[in-house]
């Protein structure tokens, strides 16, 4: 579940807004303080940490915006790459205004200021504070030289009357004070216009230093309370020897209007020379304040821009983590809808639709577990079928096969699904049989049919009762052949030994009883009546008793032979040579002259068989005489005898071939030439090959017969007997 | 990112100190300080100054700008965290060049007492002896009695503020004006 659900607290638009509020309020006190020079001064510097803080800090948010942003971009977040590109966007639009308006006011800066300087007003200003020097120069001289001429006559005042000429002289001159000194700085007598007011001030070292006879010192000096006075320093060599050295000092007021008249052009000078000097800081402080206040801009609107696209994306980004969550498989998420726009919309949209899958999806999981389970319940019940059942696709490859199945063919089909049977085949011989046997009906596709399947295995030969159904493409399902097949070799063996057992048993009952009374009777007509008949009468009888006799010998016989058949063999098996019980049988068809029919072509060094000798031996002798039986009356009839070790597929054993020079079998006889009864022969009991297929078949053999080609022989009887023990016999062995 | 934030912090502090502390040109420096009982209670702070002006002041100065220095002695005493500050004394001077007769005048701002000089070497060393004598009276008997106790800091600046804004702008992103502010210490015992 994704965790969107949740809405997010907008930190960011509330510090955007809080920041452009402290923005917004300090321009309104920068236009305030700009109406007070002095206010301004006083704020400018704190306004101007206050900005440069915010762009610093703009700087730091944008910059680590920007950080992440990339990040996310490198990392491929959703959304990212739509935020790059609506920020770079937001960037254009902002930089661009911003740049046009910077540099057209960095020109009117530079062009503006400029032009503030006139060089006239220079000029003017110049001319007016040297207008105002030499006025009051031209002051100042008057009153040096009438400074002069007042010390001069003070030579010749006694030292007390000085006082009174002082101030004689002061209100003379409207000096504001005049004191004359002597040696050391000693007042010796002072005038002022103020004596409460103004102590006399003795002339400093440095001016002492300046004066000399008849040169009288003086200067202009600004006053605390902005007026200017002149202050004149006057002294006279002596005139007589060992007087002492008088100075006289008077500082002489200016003219109210001219002093105010002269310090206004000196501060309209000292103002204009400092603006002129600061000229080229001005520019760089209206440009700094704008760049600073520009910047700002800019940094606040990149990052409004940031904020913005991060929102407008958010949604977006949300649709496109979803989408991948879809894409994973998880149906469950759900996003938050936060707009009531398009992209809100959208939003309920995918909600809709994860809603809808999850929903289809849960049907479909639920349909799953019902098939996994309908199928497991179907493999559980194949599995513990004992009929081995087989599906092939459409192309014969394997789909299913059930336990029984592996164990009837001898192969590992579980493992071997979507394999073609063909390649099984190589691998598992009785696999390859079985299909041989049957790939004429899987390759014509009947829709249902069943037959029975022999195949020659290491342990002997199995009966396959097979059935199958085709079942054709219907929808998305392809067609299937499904097999079932039974192993009826044990079956079928312990019914036809019942029945023959049930045959004989009737034989014994039904016929063999009567027979000895039949032929019991038969001799006591013979030795009762023989001896009252004579002549024909009694040759007729003897031919007749003997005839029933005979006849009932031969039914014995024939009883016999029956229950021999059905009668379950009592195998003594041991280790046989075949080649030569073979041998020794054959000696038994050898004429007194030395000439026998019965030819053999047996392989050296066969490897022994485990048999019972008695049994096989009357195999032999079932087949040679059927055989020879079949060829009595054609000359050059003769009986072969072959033997040869194999070892296909099939496992190793003894393939004994017995064919002859005769006629060969009437082919309605052939498909059951092996059942009892079976026989074209006038006087066959028709059990000679019935008991040689038992014989076979009890030492886990296969024989088959079939004729040869049209002018290569007669009848061919193929037995194969494998080399190994056998499970019947060792089953028989364990029996006994 | 780490470079970039002490870059940020560094470029913050700078602002700060700009406009909080006044900045003192580089070549106003105190060479010597002593200090003087004058009596009971009166402490005479005697400061022997360096007043060589850097180029940016002089050409301010002689366009007619006004500077404004200052000199502050003060007793301070010891504490567990710093100094505390027991008594203080600041003086503080104006000089300006007066076009009218092309001289500097010289304004002890505590008593407007002016001062007229042909040189502006003759004003600074005028300056100079104006605010190197720092009068401290009411000082507490504690400091007589036990001066090993306290000891004696006095600075010299140029009040900064005082300067006109473009050249504090100017002159403070030049780097022609620093922010020191160091005391120059001695004991009082």
């Amino acid at each position: 579940m994704i965790s969107v659900s949740l809405r997010r607290f907008p930190w960011g638009l509330l510090g955007m807004g809080l920041l452009f509020l402290l923005l917004l309020t300090s321009l309104v006190v920068m236009g305030g303080a700009a109406q007070d020079q002095a206010r301004f001064e006083q704020l400018f510097l704190w306004l101007l940490v206050f900005h440069a803080a915010i762009l610093l800090v703009l700087g730091g948010l944008i910059i680590h915006q920007f950080v992440r942003m990339v990040a996310q971009y490198r990392k491929g977040v959703p959304g990212s790459r739509l935020t790059l590109r609506l920020v770079g966007g937001f960037m254009l639009v902002a930089v661009l205004p911003v740049s046009v308006v910077y540099y057209f006011s960095f020109e009117f800066l530079n062009e503006g200021v400029d032009s503030w300087f006139d060089v006239r007003v220079d000029s003017a200003l110049e001319d007016a504070l040297e207008l105002s020097r030499s006025s009051l120069d031209l002051r100042v001289r008057q009153l040096a030289t009438e400074t002069q001429e007042m010390m001069s006559e003070l030579e010749g005042v006694s030292e007390g009357l000085v006082p009174l000429a002082l101030n004689d002289y002061r209100r003379q001159v409207e000096a504001q004070e005049l004191t004359l000194v002597g040696s050391n700085n000693r007042i010796i007598a002072s005038s002022t216009d103020s004596p409460i007011r103004r102590l006399p001030s003795p002339p400093g070292a440095d001016i002492l230093m300046r004066v000399r006879p008849e040169q009288p010192y003086s200067r202009l000096e600004p006053q605390p309370d902005g007026s200017l006075v002149i202050r004149v320093v006057a002294t006279t060599s002596s005139r007589r020897p060992g007087a002492e050295n008088r100075i006289l000092q008077g500082i002489y007021p200016v003219d109210p209007r001219m002093s105010a008249l002269s310090q206004r052009v000196e501060d309209a000078f000292a103002g204009y020379r400092e603006f002129a000097y600061l000229r080229g800081p001005i520019i760089q402080g209206f440009i700094f304040t704008l760049s600073l206040a520009l910047a700002i801009s800019l940094m606040a609107a990149l990052w409004a821009g940031l904020l913005v696209a991060r929102r407008m994306v958010r949604p977006i980004s949300d649709l496109v983590q979803g989408t991948r969550s879809v894409a994973a498989g998880d149906y469950s998420t759900r996003l938050a809808v936060q707009r009531a726009d398009e992209l809100g919309f959208l939003v309920q949209s995918f909600n809709a639709m994860t809603r809808t899958l999850n929903e289809a999806r849960d049907e479909a999981e639920r349909n799953r577990r019902l098939l996994d389970a309908e199928r497991a319940y179907l493999e559980s019940v194949l599995q513990h079928l004992r009929s081995g059942v087989l599906a092939l696709d459409g192309s014969l490859r394997l789909r299913t096969a059930n336990e029984a199945a592996g164990q009837i063919l001898e192969c590992e089909l579980q493992g071997a699904r979507t394999r073609p049977i063909s390649e099984l085949g190589v691998e598992c011989p009785l696999v390859g049989q079985f299909f041989e046997a049957i790939s004429d009906a899987l390759v014509r596709q009947e829709d249902e049919w069943s037959r029975q399947v022999v195949v020659f295995t290491r342990s002997g030969r199995k009966v396959l009762m097979t059935r199958a159904v085709w079942l054709p493409t219907s929808g998305s399902s392809r067609g299937l052949h499904a097999i079932v097949f039974d192993d009826m070799t044990e079956f079928l063996k312990a019914q036809r030994d019942a029945a023959w057992g049930e045959v004989a048993r009737r034989l014994a009952h039904e016929i063999k009883n009567p027979l000895t009374p039949i032929q019991l009777s038969a001799e006591r007509l013979s030795r009762r009546l023989g001896k009252v008949l004579d002549g024909a009468d009694r040759d007729v009888l003897d031919r007749a008793t003997g005839t029933i006799i005979q006849q009932v010998e031969a039914m014995k016989t024939l009883v016999n032979a029956f229950r021999d058949y059905a009668q379950a063999p009592r195998l003594e098996l041991g280790s046989v040579d075949l080649n030569q019980l073979i041998q020794d049988v054959c000696e038994l068809y050898v004429d007194s002259d030395g000439h026998s029919r019965v030819q053999t072509d047996l392989e050296p060094e066969l490897p022994g068989i485990r048999g019972d000798a008695g049994r096989l031996r009357q195999l032999l002798h079932n087949l040679i005489k059927n055989a020879l039986e079949a060829g009595k009356e054609q000359d050059g009839f003769t009986v072969h005898i072959a033997t040869a070790y194999l070892d296909d597929p099939a496992g190793p054993h003894i393939e004994l071939r017995v064919t002859d020079t005769g006629p060969g079998i009437k082919p309605d006889l052939l498909e059951r030439i092996f059942e009892p009864y079976t026989t074209d022969k006038p006087r066959g009991t028709g059990l000679g090959l019935a008991v040689a297929q038992k014989i076979v078949e009890e030492h886990g053999g296969m024989i088959e017969c079939h004729n040869a080609p049209a002018g290569e022989g007669g009848a061919v009887f193929r037995i194969r007997i494998p080399v190994e023990h056998t499970p019947q016999a060792l089953a028989h062995e364990e029996r006994e | 990112m780490r470079a970039g934030r002490s870059v940020i912090g560094f470029l913050m502090a700078w602002l700060l100190v700009l406009a909080l502390f006044p900045v003192t040109a580089q070549a106003l420096e105190i060479r010597d300080a002593r200090h003087l009982w004058m009596d009971d209670d009166t402490l005479l702070v005697r400061l022997l100054l360096d007043m060589r002006l850097p180029q940016v002041l002089e050409e301010a100065l002689a366009n007619g700008v006004t500077l404004e220095f200052e000199a502050e002695a003060r007793i301070e005493q010891d504490r567990w965290l710093g100094r505390e500050s027991v008594q203080s004394e600041t003086r503080r001077v104006k000089l300006q060049y007066f076009a009218l007769n092309r001289y500097f005048l010289v304004t002890d701002v505590n008593d407007d007492r002016m001062e007229l000089k042909p040189t502006l070497g003759d004003a600074l060393e005028h300056v100079a002896r104006r605010l190197g004598r720092l009068p401290m009276h009411g000082v507490p008997g504690a400091v007589r009695e036990r001066p090993e106790d306290y000891n004696m800091a006095a600075r010299l600046l140029l009040v900064y503020s005082a300067l006109p804004l473009p050249l504090q702008l100017d002159a403070g992103l030049r780097g022609d004006l620093t922010t020191r502010r160091e005391w120059h210490r001695w004991s009082l015992d």
